[in-house]
């Protein structure tokens, strides 16, 4: 791109797309296969819908890049509007192949020997495996595919150069499209009425738990003071999960406890319950098979907003000196569904 | 008509049958004095033909055959049922003590092909045999003669194409783009696989430092002008032939030279083993697809 007669607008680029790929995997829903990406200073944010039920965001930061740079587009008008970012919309699942076009994004169908899933530590129990963060420890069987991405700007496509030896390269040039209003899901931050953090894990394993055919999930959050301990019996778990499905009804309880749930605040002592699509929430199996923590909030509304964080090794510094980034997120937001 | 060989090879005779079976139901041996060629003459619904001869001495051991056409013998078998004996035989015992023969022999009015195995082992069964039939339809010499290696033009291009496996993973993600691949390479060492999409996207991958192989020209080929080596020759493929043809990976180890004749058709030679053994050469034959708007 050298000698171009504008400056791009994003340049981003990594020597490994991995943790990329891994990310994205995330919010990758096969029905929707449009994404916008939002870019800015900071990163890029990628967010898809899902069936108007689910807003789905990745955040990547700048500071997973091994090289970012954001040059502020001069709009026609002249001024520079406060707080504007591009905004353009492409095909997830296309940048998701050419990201894998080596077979280095793990996006599957390239063989993983069975050896490597036995091998590692926790057992496996299903095929979402070979993200970036699970195998931390280089791959001697895949090399890195090394990714450079350029945009030009509005009106030009989404630039990929990726290559994983000296002698191939590849070009993939992904149109963008102006992206239609986004969906809004209008979570209230001043009305969290629960807010729990517990490990990616624990609500992973749950979740894979539950019959896939259940339409409904439940999530009861109860505060201890609620549990009236004048029964002298059981004590209500704090968070709750339940699913109706055709074969019965499933609870999963957590409990109280530190090691489950590391945090567990809530506005009042009313126990906090809501009902959402289970095929939402099912959505997010891959992205908590990334992430190490999730963090859970659910307004007063009912508004539902899952982030799970996933940590990345960091390339650069802040530009800014403030706080170092070490983790992307993904965040899920999705409204309740009306009581029966 | 006549025909009995020891097969020394399980392991490449075995290799070439699956890289047939991929491509067609049926296939077409034939058995000369010098060598072995399977033939898919009618190709496939891609319209992949191969052509393969092997020398006889890589397959097998104390050959012979006879026939009143010239001691050629043409039969047509079918694939899958090739593929299972072969790969019954390249398991039962073991390589070093094993002895196939394989022969034409009849079976009430049917023609078959016959493979009996033995191993000299004597721990392995005591001497045991095991013995599989296949059909096969005998092909008469006026029939044969109708069956023609297709006609291409001068290739514009031959290279030597990067690992098949390789290839396969990128073609793999091109599908995803387009069920219509553009294969070209130029004279200067590189090859591009290549796909769009209706809306414009495109992913294009490009090898480079490939080598050429020297080809000698025909004789009566008139002079060539001298090409601008780094002109792209291409043509417009169906991912589908394309994947069927790189299923050929499991040949170990391979060589491929891809030939291309611009907007006609790519010819893949796959020479089994190294090049210089002259085991011998699968060829396929793989049609161009042609669109309104190409070129």
């Amino acid at each position: 791109m050298s000698g171009a007669p504008r400056k791009e607008v994003l340049v981003a680029a990594m020597q490994d797309v991995r943790p990329l790929a891994g990310i994205l995997r995330g919010v990758h829903f096969s029905d929707k296969k449009r994404a916008t990406i939002a870019i800015s200073e900071e990163g890029l944010m990628v967010t898809v819908e899902y069936n108007k039920l689910l807003l789905a965001s990745a955040y990547l930061f700048e500071q997973m890049f091994n090289e970012y740079t954001y040059t502020k587009p001069v709009l026609t008008d002249g001024e520079a509007e406060e707080g504007f970012s591009p905004i353009l919309e492409i095909n997830l699942s296309l940048l998701l192949s050419a990201l894998d076009v080596f077979g280095g994004a793990g996006l599957g169908s390239v063989i993983i020997s069975d050896k490597d899933k036995v091998s590692k530590g926790r057992a496996r129990r299903d095929d979402w495996d070979g993200n970036g963060m699970d195998r931390v420890e280089p791959d001697d069987r895949k090399k890195a595919t090394a990714m450079r991405l350029t945009w030009l700007g509005k009106g030009h496509p989404l630039c990929l150069h990726l290559t994983d030896a000296p002698n191939v390269s590849t070009v993939c040039e992904l149109t963008t499209f102006e992206p239609d209003p986004a969906m809004d899901v209008p979570f209230d931050n001043g009305k969290v009425a629960a807010r729990i953090i517990m490990k990616s894990s624990w609500l992973r394993d749950a979740l894979s738990e539950i019959d896939p055919k259940s339409s409904k999930l439940t999530m009861i959050c109860t505060p201890p003071q609620a549990h009236g301990s004048n029964r002298g019996g059981k004590r209500k778990a704090t968070f709750k999960l339940k699913a109706v499905g055709n074969l019965g009804t499933t609870t999963m309880d957590y409990p109280d406890d530190k090691d489950v749930l590391e945090v567990a605040e809530f506005r009042s002592e009313e126990p906090v319950s809501f009902t959402y699509p289970f095929e939402c929430i099912a959505k997010s199996v891959p992205a908590l098979r990334n992430s190490l923590k999730t963090s859970l909030r659910i307004d007063s509304e009912g508004i539902l907003s899952l982030q799970f964080m996933i940590p990345f090794r960091q390339h650069r510094m802040s530009k800014d000196k403030g706080v170092a980034r070490s983790q992307n997120f993904i965040e899920f937001m999705c409204a309740s569904l009306f009581d029966d | 008509m006549k025909f009995r060989a020891a097969v020394t090879n399980v392991k490449h005779f075995y290799q070439v049958a699956q890289s047939i079976e991929k491509v067609a139901k049926k296939c077409i041996i034939r058995l000369s004095p010098a060598s072995i060629e399977i033939i898919c003459p009618n190709g496939n619904e891609e319209g992949v033909q191969v052509w393969s001869k092997i020398n006889q001495e890589d397959l097998f051991s104390d050959y012979r055959v006879q026939s009143n056409a010239a001691d050629t013998i043409c039969a047509e078998i079918a694939t899958d049922a090739l593929v299972q004996v072969l790969r019954d035989l390249a398991s039962s015992g073991k390589v070093e003590t094993r002895e196939t023969v394989m022969k034409l022999a009849k079976k009430g009015t049917d023609a078959v092909f016959t493979f009996e195995t033995r191993d000299h082992d004597q721990t392995w069964a005591k001497g045991l045999t095991v013995s599989h039939s296949v059909r096969v339809q005998m092909i008469r010499p006026v029939e044969m003669e109708k069956v023609k290696e297709p006609l291409c033009p001068d290739p514009d291009v031959h290279i030597v194409t990067p690992p098949l496996k390789e290839m396969r993973v990128v073609l793999d993600r091109l599908k995803a783009y387009s069920s219509k691949i553009r294969f070209s390479a130029n004279n200067s060492g590189e090859l591009t696989l290549s796909a769009e999409t209706d809306d414009g996207e495109e992913l294009k991958t490009t090898w480079t430092d490939l080598v050429h192989p020297t080809i000698e020209a025909g004789e009566d080929a008139p002079p060539r002008e001298a090409p601008d080596l780094g002109q792209h020759f291409g043509a417009l493929m169906s991912a589908a032939s394309l994947l069927k043809f790189m299923n050929t990976a499991v040949i170990t180890p391979t060589t491929c030279i891809a030939c291309i004749c611009e907007n006609h058709c790519l010819i893949m030679y796959v020479y089994i083993g190294e090049v210089l053994e002259q085991n011998g050469i699968l060829t396929f034959y793989l049609p161009a697809r042609l669109t309104g708007d190409e070129d």
